[in-house]
């Protein structure tokens, strides 16, 4: 059969060093071998780089700041020093009391001055950190900041003496730490029994007696060409029409949709700009991206002003901003970022209010609450964790793992009481906030693809997810099952709006356009 | 940053859709279940283990229980993907439903195998395609081959003699297997290297995981765990409710919106977006004479539906003049400005609301029970944003609990759903090719100052026309 001979072995031994490694064909004399990578390269006679010299390295200053990993969810009171210090150059914002170590930031340098207790880095640190209280804007957090002494810095002298004495006294933790693992696993078990405890009924039990979706048909009312590039993001003004957008190539636009026409338009200094959102009161925009940064853009039709000219930068991350929103005014934003965190920021004097610590991994998406009294909102990540803050506080308040990938979108169900997720494991899944578990989980087979940008109709009843294989599926968020399937981008679709009094929602796409479907 | 480009030795993170679509490949080529593979004939030759478009398109529609142009479309991602390739057409990856000849791609060239494609492989690959074109090779693949010939010059005798090896064992086989190769190699290499101007399958947008805690393997370290037990004692402790209820609580909220939803029930006069008709938009706006009955019911649902809604507001202070306690509508909207305000202002609204609603013998004290207004007073010391927190949800659940309910049985608010029209449906249009003119609206940027700037859906022809683009 011929098939045989072309389906060379893709694992296995080596025929130059034997050893278990992927192979690949290479003739020799006209004969069929099979030589790892490694062997062809000496063949070659390159060799590939030492890695292992750089992780070493950020091994050390891990080990050194006695943390594991500046992902670490500090004590409410830390947060804001720590951002900071962290996300700020020195020299700006008044009330730092603290400044970076001279040569500039070292990634994943964060624990200015607020070492964790075991370590003891002198009485004063971990004094402090209690000291600091619930919230970090409070004015007890305030005055415990300039208790801390400013030798309390980092600098390069104090570096030898204090890594030595990290490194002895990590070898002591090893003890505790399987207790700790064991004691974790131990607790995570006895919750997952409580919250089983209380489910008594499955969602699709509960809608047998809603009444079946009949035929459902959707189609592009408007398509908006002008980007050059992949459209990345887009959000909805208030007015119900206008929409702005962002794109690869750093272009942001603003549309009136309903007549296609463009109404501003700005080039960002970076690509990818892969968040944007439109200002309450829709005289702003803000959008970031590969910039690490946040900018809000004042919206100006006087032909004499440049719109970049009244450019204001307002978040800083130290890694790409994946989301923003601006919360019930056009002065505070929420920003998501891939250094793991999320932040709020006073969008005026571009100050730090509170930063959320706790992913353990990039941040891709947020989604505020809906509620008039409530304060929270949730976040997805690469770590495949939903998590639910109070942005009061900076606390984690929930949080949900139960996807197989990368959550690329999650928002609210209309109600506050639940939320929706899309994510890279092609299933989009429903959390209830007051049962405290997942739901319900809207998948199908012949979906392979994974969900980039999902949504709720107005009524909750439906929820319209976006693929990464061009299709847009929309879902009976009730009885779980699929009610249709859309078609018509030619690329992966990036993002979905429902707009704001549910007549219409917008998709954009990597095939550069957007489409409006009602 | 690395946007997608190949990434020297790296697996595919980012890709979980490639296993699945492998696990869908396996499946196909199942002895019982799969696809029936049989002899296809291409011209002359014949080529064994091949199939048509049509059993493809066939074999989905039986499998996920899908519609034929949805298998279509997946078929065709697959053929994308490079996991099937045709044989009749081999330069474009497209499935096409008709009796053109497929065949399952080797493993050996799956697009997950650990390594992506190097430029050794792809310089072979074009210095093959040259000596046996004799120079005659496309556009874009003359270009690389010059750019490869350039870039690793130091190992071109190697390439040229694997090239060379290749062909002449290529030589030996039969017809139909030297045809298959070929079009093995040429789906790897679309997937791989697209031509310019064809979007490419493999890009991923900017790479993730760049947070620094996933590199490094000491994230598990004693602090990760005392959090994951802090969490998990906290979580314990909380109040969970039984799902009957909370997904009772969907079912109710799905009856009361859905006649609301625009999308499930239509809207009256129509959908602006299908019938280029914006009266939905004129009779919805913030500030209307007579709102819709939809629009007064919603404010009956809950009491955040009022409260957001501004004509509901207005009708809400309204009512509580009537009842001498407007005062505390202002006051949450005056707790309301500070939660969202400037930073820098914070102490001028906190005195502001003080001098107003908390200060003795102010005039227009809020009712707030002692123990409250005594921690608020202390607050107010050291201003803060989240300093009237306590006092706000106070006067919030007294108008929720006590003055809300009372306005839904009020005569106010039955006037209102009396006197609350129902827009007729519009007419179908005789004419429905003739599409009616889209006017625009005047942008909410225009309105100054920013703060009271609300978008009127009216048919002004005032809008902007489009403005030329600025350099950041």
């Amino acid at each position: 059969m011929c098939d045989q001979t072309f389906l060379a072995v893709v694992f296995g031994p080596c025929d130059k060093c034997s050893k278990e490694k992927p192979l690949r064909a290479v003739y020799i004399k006209s004969e069929q071998l099979s030589y790892c990578s490694l062997c062809v390269e000496m063949g070659l006679q390159t060799s590939g780089p030492n890695k292992f010299g750089h992780l070493a390295e950020t091994a050390f200053w891990h080990a050194f700041l006695g943390r594991g990993s500046p992902g670490a969810a500090p004590r409410a009171g830390d947060a804001q020093q720590l951002a900071l210090t962290c996300c700020r150059p020195a020299g700006a914002g008044g009330q730092a009391g603290l400044s970076l170590p001279p040569g500039g930031a070292v990634p994943g340098l964060r624990a200015l001055g607020s070492a964790g207790p075991q370590q003891g880095r002198g009485g004063a640190g971990s004094r402090v950190a209690e000291a600091a209280g619930a919230s970090a804007a409070s004015p007890r957090a305030r005055r415990a900041k300039e208790l801390l002494p400013p030798s309390l810095s980092l600098s390069p002298v104090s570096l030898p003496a204090s890594l030595a004495k990290m490194a002895t006294e990590g070898l002591h933790e090893n003890e505790t730490l399987a207790s700790l693992k064991t004691e974790a696993e131990s607790l995570k078990g006895k919750l997952e029994e409580e919250r089983a405890k209380l489910h008594d009924v499955e969602l699709h039990q509960v809608a047998e007696r809603v009444e079946a979706l009949g035929q459902f048909v959707m189609k592009t009312r408007r398509t908006l060409k002008g980007h050059g590039n992949k459209v990345l993001c887009m959000d909805w003004c208030k007015d119900k029409r206008r929409i702005v957008s962002s794109s690869q190539d750093g272009k942001v636009i603003v549309w009136d949709s309903f007549t296609t026409n463009k109404e501003h338009a700005v080039t960002m200094p970076c690509t990818w700009v892969m968040a944007c959102a439109y200002a309450p009161s829709g005289c702003a925009i803000a959008c970031g991206g590969l910039d690490n940064k946040c900018s809000v853009y004042p919206l100006t039709f006087d032909k004499n002003e440049n719109m970049a000219a009244k450019k204001k930068s307002v978040a800083m991350h130290t890694n790409y901003l994946s989301a923003c929103s601006f919360t019930n005014s056009d002065m505070q934003i929420l920003t998501a970022s891939g250094d793991g965190t999320c932040a709020l920021w006073d969008v005026e004097s571009g100050q730090l209010l509170q930063s959320f610590h706790g992913h353990g991994a990039d941040v891709l998406c947020l989604d505020l609450a809906p509620s008039e009294t409530g304060n929270t909102f949730v976040s997805g990540g690469c770590d495949k964790k939903a998590m639910v803050w109070d942005m009061r506080s900076g606390q984690c308040i929930q949080s949900f793992e139960t996807h197989d990938s990368d959550i690329n979108s999650v928002r609210y169900y209309p109600s506050g009481d639940a939320f929706a997720s899309g994510s890279d494991d092609a299933t989009c899944r429903l959390y209830d906030l007051r049962a405290d578990r997942e739901v319900a989980i809207y998948s199908k087979e012949s979906i392979i693809f994974g969900a980039s940008s999902v949504d709720f109709s107005l009524s909750g009843r439906l929820l319209f997810a976006g693929y990464n294989d061009y299709t847009i599926n929309v879902w009976d968020v009730l009885k779980g099952s699929r009610v249709s399937i859309l078609f018509g981008h030619e690329n992966r679709v990036s993002t979905l709006r429902v707009s704001p009094d549910g007549t219409a929602f917008c998709s954009g796409s990597w095939d550069h356009t957007l489409r409006i479907w009602a | 940053m690395t946007v997608g480009g190949p990434r020297g030795g790296h697996p595919r993170l980012q890709m979980p859709c490639l296993s699945k679509m492998e696990r869908m490949i396996v499946s196909m080529q199942d002895p019982d279940m799969g696809i029936k593979m049989r002899n296809q004939r291409l011209l002359i030759t014949v080529i064994p283990h091949a199939m048509t478009g049509n059993d493809i398109v066939e074999w989905l529609i039986q499998k996920y229980g899908i519609s034929e142009e949805e298998s279509l479309h997946l078929g065709n991602l697959i053929v994308k993907h490079g996991y099937i390739y045709p044989l009749k057409d081999p330069r474009s990856l497209t499935l096409r439903a008709d009796e053109s000849p497929y065949r399952f791609q080797t493993p050996y060239f799956w697009t997950s195998t650990k390594w992506p494609a190097t430029e050794l492989d792809y310089a072979i690959y074009l210095a093959k395609k040259n000596i046996r074109k004799q120079g005659d090779l496309i556009e874009h693949e003359k270009d690389n081959y010059n750019l490869l010939h350039k870039r690793i010059n130091h190992t071109w005798d190697f390439v040229v003699m694997q090239a060379r090896e290749q062909l002449r064992a290529a030589k030996q086989r039969r017809k139909g297997d030297r045809i298959v190769i070929d079009c093995q190699e040429q789906a790897y290499w679309l997937v791989n290297r697209p031509p310019p101007g064809a979007p490419s399958v493999l890009e991923q947008g900017p790479e993730r995981r760049n947070c620094h805690t996933s590199r490094v393997q000491l994230a598990k370290n004693m602090d990760y765990y005392k959090r994951e037990i802090e969490y998990c004692r906290k979580a314990m402790a909380r109040t969970r409710v039984k799902s009957s209820i909370c997904l009772e609580g969907y079912i109710k909220f799905n009856e009361q919106y859905v006649p609301h939803d625009p999308i499930m029930s239509g809207c009256l006069p129509s959908n602006p977006w299908i019938t280029d008709d914006t009266t939905y938009w004129a009779m919805n706006a913030p500030t209307v004479m007579t709102p819709t009955k939809l629009r007064v019911e919603r404010w009956g649902f809950d009491f955040s539906e009022l409260l957001t809604d501004p004509l509901g507001r207005a009708q809400l202070l309204e009512f509580l003049k009537k009842e001498f306690s407007a005062e505390n509508l202002s006051f949450w909207e005056a707790c309301e400005e500070l939660r969202y305000g400037e930073q820098s202002r914070i102490a001028e609204i906190v005195d502001s609301i003080y001098q107003q609603f908390l200060a003795p013998g102010a005039t227009r004290w809020v009712n707030i029970d002692s123990k409250t207004m005594e921690r608020t007073l202390e607050g107010i010391k050291t201003p803060h944003r989240y300093v009237m927190d306590d006092a706000q949800m106070h006067i919030y659940m007294l108008m929720k609990k006590d003055s809300y309910p009372r306005f839904l049985k009020s005569e106010l608010y039955r006037n209102l759903l009396a006197e609350a029209v129902i827009p007729p449906e519009t007419k179908k249009r005789v004419f429905p090719f003739m599409r009616k003119q889209r006017h625009s609206s005047p942008s909410p940027a225009l309105l100054l100052p920013a703060g009271d700037a609300e978008a009127k859906g009216e048919d002004k022809s005032r809008g902007p026309t489009a403005v030329p683009e600025e350099e950041s």
